[in-house]
């Protein structure tokens, strides 16, 4: 639907990088022949995170434990799969941390990714609660 | 009708081309057929002649060797926790399911068969153990020949490492360097390694199949951690390189795209029945002996199917394995070394209940699966877990835990028939183990490597058969016992017909078995030639 907005919105939030034509052309090829279906949940929370990149993270966050083999999952695997086998941005992959650093890196990440966390819950409640109350309308008139 | 060779070798893995090459060291003439159909040229002729950190830093079709030319390994493969063969080694299992076909009833089952040149020998690990006295007696070799016929078999394709538990071998050649973070753990052991060896424990340097100085044109090993990538470039030793030199001997015919499906054991010899992979024409080959090697699974179903015992229970022994990750927290904020080699650097033995018999865990610091592999075991958003695995990455020692196993009544496998295969049977394997004795393991093994600073992460238990270490089908047996082997390797009530693979092996030890596999395959090859000479020597007075 919108494979090259989703590239880039991705690679935006995994790495905070700006990819070429060449990455955006091979995610969308390889989402093109292989098996990347969302349902009708998972395209409503997918659209909401491309559409609102700041939700990425939270929405990531939570379905790492209830979506962990999902199709949403998977199309971030491939974009991350893309990134580290793309040469400049290499050094994302290979650089070594100093012990500070890492302290610093883990400490910051942790807080984050529990606060992304905490949000992922609300917003996919949330969702969920819509998609229960919308699906017999959406099935009736289709 | 094919002209009379004196042996016909089935199958081209370490079993076949070692057995061939005594052979063929004889003077006899042999044929190897072979499926064969799979052989990788795209990856051997592209890969590049530079290091990890180089292709990583410049290739812009790196992706194409780590997973595969069209994603492949995320497009279809991603959530496949049990096989991690790289791209350039995929080719190993494929199409076997056509011609290989096994009911996997409760979809909880990876036992790997191969159809290329070269077999399951292509991807192995290199780990090339020795089994010690005990072991040998309960897998059923003769000790004195398996010594001989291991040095034999490591003359011919290098073996490095040092003398210990874990290879009993002289010479051997150096072993390879252990990088910075083993290096550590190595230490931490050797400071009181009376005290640990006293409660069980030993770590020793793991034996390999790796040339760690040049020979023969095999480039010596690179510390490039991309070992696990190829086969082309590798310092270890795969089938392959003795195949090349086979094909030099003007006695040798290798026949790939061969599969026997059957034989028949006649007075004057054997007739090997085969269908061509493309064609699927059936033709007759002729010889004086018949030399099993396709692989436990593959001569089974040519057994079964010759000797009319479809639907006949066949015993089955398969290591239970898991793999874990462990942080050495020693490399906290320290980089590893940048060369370094994707093999098994060092092997941690644990003595089992059973004297003489040991659980194994062999440790692996390779960084060429690439992090995305391991932040898709985590949990967390895609972002956390890129955080955390960049931090922990020079962190990271994987280890993998085989532990020994004996014959159950409950694990066999059967041939059934199934027309839609072109084979026209499939393999029904039953096989079960139970994890319990693989968690005990851990928690045991744990012990001295958290006293060594490495702290487990997480743990894998993996599915049947996944541990890729086959035995026992037709066990050996020193009574003329129906689907038993003798001593010498000739299947019981047949005149012609041997087996040269693992299939006699009535224990697995949990140490790869794939040099033993290759010493015994010499000590019944070798056998065989005995054989033979005595066999001109009657024909020679008879003609005379
Ligand atoms: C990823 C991986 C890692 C491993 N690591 C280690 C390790 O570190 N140490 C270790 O000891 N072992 C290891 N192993 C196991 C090792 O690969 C096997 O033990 C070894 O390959 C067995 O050799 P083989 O000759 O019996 O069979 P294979 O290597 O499987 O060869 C069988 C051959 O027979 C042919 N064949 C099969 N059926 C037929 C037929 N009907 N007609 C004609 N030809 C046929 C096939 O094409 C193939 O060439 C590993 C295996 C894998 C997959």
């Amino acid at each position: 639907m919108f494979t090259q907005q989703e590239a880039k919105v991705i690679s935006r939030y995994l790495l905070k990088v700006d990819i070429d034509q060449k990455q955006v052309d091979l995610y969308a090829q390889t989402i093109a022949s292989g098996d990347f279906q969302l349902s009708i949940f998972e395209q409503r929370i997918f659209r909401h995170q491309i559409q609102r990149p700041i939700h990425c993270a939270a929405y990531d966050a939570i379905l790492g434990w209830t979506h962990p083999n999902g199709n949403i999952r998977k199309r971030f695997f491939l974009m991350f799969s893309i990134l580290e086998t793309t040469p400049q941005f290499s050094d994302h992959f290979l650089g070594v941390h100093n012990k500070l650093a890492c302290i610093r890196i883990g400490f910051v990440g942790i807080i984050k990714y529990l606060f992304h966390l905490s949000l992922g819950i609300l917003f996919l409640t949330f969702q969920f609660i819509i998609h229960r109350l919308c699906t017999p309308f959406m099935t009736a008139s289709s | 009708m094919h002209p009379l060779y004196d042996c016909i070798v089935v199958g081209s893995g370490p079993s076949g081309v070692q057995a061939a090459q005594t052979l063929l060291e004889g003077k006899m003439k042999v044929l190897m057929l072979d499926v064969g159909i799979k052989q990788d040229r795209f990856y051997q002729d592209n890969l590049p002649n530079s290091s990890f950190t180089q292709v990583r830093e410049s290739d812009p079709n790196q992706h194409h060797y780590f997973l595969g030319k069209n994603l492949d390994s995320v497009a279809k493969d991603w959530q496949n926790k049990q096989d991690r063969l790289t791209p350039p080694l995929a080719f190993t299992k494929e199409l076997v399911g056509l011609w290989q076909s096994k009911i996997d009833k409760n979809n909880n089952q990876f036992f790997m068969e191969s159809m290329a040149k070269g077999g399951l020998g292509n991807a192995w690990g290199r780990g090339a153990f020795t089994f010690n006295e005990k072991e040998l007696d309960k897998v059923g070799l003769a000790r004195e020949e398996a010594n001989r016929s291991y040095q034999k078999i490591a003359q011919r394709i290098g073996i490095s490492g040092t003398r210990g538990q874990a290879v009993k071998l002289d010479p051997l050649l150096p072993p390879l360097f252990l990088d910075k973070s083993m290096q550590y753990l190595w230490n931490k052991y050797d400071q009181k390694n009376n005290y640990w060896r006293r409660r069980g424990f030993s770590l020793e340097r793991t034996p390999l199949a790796v040339q760690s100085i040049p020979k023969k044109g095999r480039q010596d090993e690179q510390y490039w951690d991309i070992d696990f990538w190829s086969l082309g470039k590798s310092a270890g030793y795969h089938p392959g390189h003795t195949l090349d030199q086979l094909l030099l001997e003007p006695t040798f015919t290798y026949l790939p795209q061969h599969y026997v499906f059957k034989f028949k054991d006649q007075t004057d010899g054997v007739l090997v029945m085969a269908k061509h992979t493309g064609t699927l024409e059936e033709k007759t080959f002729r010889c004086r002996r018949l030399l099993l090697c396709a692989s436990v699974l593959g001569t089974a179903r040519i057994i079964m199917n010759s000797l009319h015992a479809q639907a006949h229970k066949r015993p089955l022994i398969c290591n239970p394995f898991a793999y874990g990750i462990w942080l050495n927290t020693k490399m906290f904020g320290q980089q590893n070394s940048i060369a370094k080699s994707s093999f098994s650097q060092l092997s941690l033995f644990e003595q089992a209940t059973d004297p003489g018999s040991f659980n194994l865990l062999n440790l692996y610091t390779y960084r060429s699966l690439l992090l995305t592999k391991l932040m898709n075991e985590l949990p967390f958003s895609y972002r956390f877990s890129y955080q955390i695995c960049a931090i922990l990455k020079e962190m990271l020692v994987i280890g993998g835990l085989h532990l020994p196993e004996e014959s159950h009544p409950t694990n066999y496998i059967r041939l059934l028939p199934d027309r839609s295969s072109p084979t026209g049977h499939i393999l029904d394997i039953n096989y079960h183990h139970d994890d319990r004795r693989l968690k005990k393991a851990i928690r045991s093994i744990n012990k001295p490597l958290l006293n060594w600073g490495a702290i487990p992460l997480m743990t894998q238990y993996t599915a049947s058969g996944a541990s890729k270490h086959y035995a026992g089908t037709f066990p050996f047996s020193t009574r003329e016992q129906k689907f038993c082997l003798s001593r010498e390797g000739r299947l019981h009530h047949t005149r012609h017909i041997y087996v040269g693979d693992a299939s006699g092996f009535r224990h697995l030890p949990a140490k790869g078995p794939t040099l033993t596999i290759m010493a015994n395959a010499h000590t019944i090859a070798s056998g065989l030639l005995k054989n033979f000479k005595a066999l001109l020597s009657v024909e020679d007075s008879l003609n005379k």
